[in-house]
């Protein structure tokens, strides 16, 4: 079972969280990594492995998904990282929910920035359930904004839960 | 494809093929999406947390159902996409996914549709809802068309 985290919850942690900003990285999209993240999903667009089909459809190059962008934060340890800083590890974390603002798609070659911070920190289900929703800013080299990812991690609180 | 004009409110679109949870499905996402976490890919790690069998990742039926939208509109049109994982999915659940539109907006910045979302499991449960807005007539692809 998803075991409570050895960590003492309450406000004053919270506010700690909320706000924290983490160093941000650099990473290139790369156009074998697009291509077998789709194959993996078994997403067959052509945009997502040949270039001419892309630059026909109107893009520089072929064209990742935009959940990709998680596999880049995931594979730097980003994911994770937000809530590892507090002491929580994966089995205290459920993913709750994905949301994405898509400001342009983004193709191979595109070099990106990504800027993670914890947007926000709070009790839900009479403080059974800690939510914790973080962001992910992705920006290309001139600082326009190119995707904003948010994660809702949910850590339930057992002993919480066996006290209610 | 042009949908533009086509669109009306609680119109469905449906995922030509369901995805297939399989355990080579969900090794090789594990390995693309840098999610290796134990629990999805070994059944025994999975029931050690207390779950039946491996899980699968919530994010694969994201992608399926990011892949309905982008199969029907270009992908710069997709300006907002999100997904609540409702329940897990486990190795070998076959998901299906369809967005259903919730309503159609002109507004200065150009016409925009937006979607309600779901995945649905073999078994008919709702594992995944969302919501995505999809722009229809962005101002720059006409200024593309006539310059």
């Amino acid at each position: 079972m998803i075991s409570s985290p050895p960590i003492e919850l309450g406000e004053k942690l919270y506010a700690a969280m909320r706000g924290k900003t983490y160093e941000s990285f650099d990473v290139i999209a790369m156009a074998e990594d697009i291509s077998a993240y789709a194959r993996s999903t078994e997403d067959f667009n052509p945009i997502r492995y040949d270039p001419e089909a892309a630059r026909a459809a109107g893009y520089a190059d072929i064209v990742a998904q935009p959940t990709y962008l998680l596999s880049l934060a995931a594979k730097r340890g980003h994911s994770s990282l937000a809530l590892g800083a507090f002491g929580f590890t994966p089995d205290h974390t459920l993913y709750g929910q994905q949301d994405f603002e898509c400001y342009r798609p983004v193709c191979a070659g595109d070099r990106l920035k990504c800027e993670q911070r914890i947007a926000e920190v709070m009790e839900k289900k009479n403080g059974t359930r800690l939510f914790v929703i973080t962001e992910m800013l992705w920006s290309d080299p001139e600082g326009a904004p190119v995707a904003l990812t948010r994660q809702t991690l949910i850590v339930p609180l057992r002993d919480r839960e066996k006290a209610a | 494809m042009n949908p533009t004009t086509e669109l009306k409110i609680g119109q469905v679109l449906t995922a030509e093929h369901p995805l297939r949870l399989s355990k080579e499905r969900i090794a090789e996402f594990a390995e693309t999406s840098g999610d290796a976490s134990i629990v999805h890919l070994d059944d025994q790690a999975a029931r050690d947390f207390g779950f039946p069998k491996a899980l699968a990742h919530g994010l694969l039926g994201m992608t399926l159902a990011g892949r309905l939208l982008t199969d029907h509109f270009p992908q710069h049109q997709l300006r907002q996409f999100s997904s609540r994982f409702i329940a897990m999915t486990f190795v070998d659940d076959v998901l299906r996914c369809e967005a259903v539109v919730t309503g159609l907006r002109d507004a200065d910045e150009g016409r925009s549709a937006a979607f309600s979302l779901k995945a649905i499991n073999q078994n008919g449960e709702i594992v995944m809802t969302g919501a995505a807005l999809v722009a229809l007539a962005p101002a720059n692809d006409q200024q593309e068309i006539f310059p």
